[in-house]
């Protein structure tokens, strides 16, 4: 079998580590990020510098395109002296932008068009004015490529959950191919919504938050559950739990006793439903594993159909731990693997646009045309071929 | 349509004269996309849509004057889209200079 053809492009002053800089800004998170990869080992990757700094829009209030745009544009200068400013702490005083870096990665999509365009503006700029040569990145694929780096998973079944995106995804003949997906919104963001009824903070996420709440929860109620084949659907659950929550909030927290009755229907004994009072530690407890359960199912789905006994989870959603452990005991059932990683890595961050980036840069990508760079709000993860695996 | 024509039919017009340090710089920040998205834009909609009708709501025209002076100038159909487009190509500019006045080798 031949060798995937990753040495197409050596390093800069024939050193054995490529330095390749990532800039992401799909959504709320502006990070940059600076990487060291070995030229004999594509996985064996040294992360230099990973600095992000998040928009945070105020409690009950989602990120806007535009304020986010305008934060991108405040914060890149200060981001990336910053990454520069550690890179000469980590690899000397004489490293240097212009002479060092081998490649400038950022995210073409897919993510809100405002905020990707402003992160465009920047690399496009910064790689004109310094020669070095642009990649543009799917900000699913640095994902990917940033989960496999830092667990070391051979061939896993990827679960892709984040605010924007939840997809299993499993690899075949050179591309990411999606096995399931949302039917309509994503897990992230059925949770931030959730967050913004209970006027929960988005500091520092809405997920977060909520996650901190389920662990005092003790009593679950039932919510609807939406699998469909290998996809799911999560605007009914939400709706759902979005009208009981307000009607909660509205009777002082306190729920009728027969919907109360109806709720807890499943415990068959009136006395104890009776006797229990429902908390917004509860609702949001309830909301997580429903919402997880389902995530869990349609991937052990996806590992029965493709053979495969590892799981890597990515995406921001994939650093909440009540996830990691529901599907780290599907795992173990099933004698397999879960491979997760913490939040410098799960969410969005600018280490992943720049690992996925060397790889193309190594298999000799090169930019055509500067139009080639345009950011495009839907780029499927299944679009990008992949040469840098077998 | 000549282009001429496209211009003559948009009543509101905005001039900007921005000075920079030398040619190289304007290049740039033409390149990363701060008015070159746009005419992108203008072409691919240079044809009357049948479904939305005339499209070509606003053009940018730039020349460079002296070396180091970026001169555009914006035609608007209204001005409440003159003030937007004048407003993110300001923001655009703006964040492609501090880029250059930053990192410059």
């Amino acid at each position: 079998m031949t060798q995937p053809p990753l040495t197409k492009v050596l390093p800069k002053k024939n050193r054995d580590y490529y330095l390749c800089i990532g800039l992401e800004g799909s959504a709320n998170k502006l990070g940059f990020g600076l990487i060291k990869q070995a030229v004999n080992d594509p996985l064996d990757t040294e992360v230099i510098s990973n600095i992000r700094d998040t928009y945070n829009a105020p409690p009950g209030e989602g990120f806007m395109p535009r304020d986010t745009a305008r934060h991108h544009k405040n914060w890149c200068c200060r981001v990336l002296k910053q990454v520069i400013k550690e890179a000469k702490e980590k690899l000397g005083s004489d490293f240097d932008l212009k002479k060092d870096v081998d490649c400038i990665a950022f995210t073409k999509g897919p993510g809100m068009g405002a905020p990707l365009h402003s992160v465009c503006v920047f690399a496009r700029t910064l790689s004109l004015l310094n020669d070095i040569p642009l990649v543009p990145v799917n900000h699913c694929i640095g994902h990917i490529e940033m989960g496999r780096c830092v667990t070391k998973g051979l061939n896993p079944c990827v679960l892709y959950v984040s605010g924007g995106n939840t997809q299993i995804i499993a690899y075949s003949n050179n591309r990411y191919r999606i096995f399931g997906e949302t039917l309509d919104i994503a897990v992230g963001n059925c949770l931030d919504r959730f967050a913004r009824v209970l006027k929960i903070s988005n500091a520092p996420s809405p997920g977060y938050n909520i996650e901190q709440l389920a662990k005092k929860g003790k009593h679950l109620i039932e919510l609807p559950y939406t699998v469909k084949g290998m996809d799911l659907s999560m605007s009914g659950i939400l709706q759902y739990l979005e009208q009981l929550t307000k009607s909660f909030l509205t009777n002082d927290f306190k729920f009728s006793k027969q919907k109360k009755r109806k709720l807890l229907e499943y415990l068959n004994d009136k006395d104890v439903i009776d006797s229990i009072e429902i908390t917004v530690e509860d609702l949001c407890f309830s909301f997580q594993e429903h919402l997880f359960a389902m995530l869990v199912e349609i991937t052990e789905r996806a590992m029965a159909h493709v053979g495969a006994n590892e799981v890597l989870i990515v995406g921001g959603v994939g650093c909440n731990m009540r996830l990691q452990e529901m599907m780290a005991l599907m795992c173990r059932d099933r004698n397999g693997k879960l491979f997760a990683t913490d939040d410098r890595f799960c969410i969005d961050n600018g280490v992943m646009i720049a690992q996925a980036g060397v790889l193309q840069h190594r298999c000799g990508y090169i930019l055509e045309k500067l139009e080639d760079t345009r950011v495009t709000q839907t780029f499927r993860t299944d679009e990008v071929y992949v040469n840098w695996r077998e | 349509m000549a282009s001429t024509d496209l211009y003559n039919n948009l009543p509101y017009k905005l001039k900007l004269n921005i000075p920079f340090e030398n040619e190289k710089h304007i290049e740039y920040t033409l390149k990363s996309g701060v008015v070159t998205d746009e005419l992108i834009n203008i072409e691919n909609n240079l044809k009357t849509d049948t479904a939305l009708g005339d499209i070509n709501k606003f053009v940018i025209e730039y020349h460079i004057i002296n070396n180091n002076i970026l001169s555009l100038n914006l035609h608007s159909i209204d001005i409440r889209l003159l003030r937007l487009i004048s407003n993110n190509i300001m923001e655009s500019i703006k964040l492609s200079i501090e880029c250059i006045d930053e990192f410059a080798p």
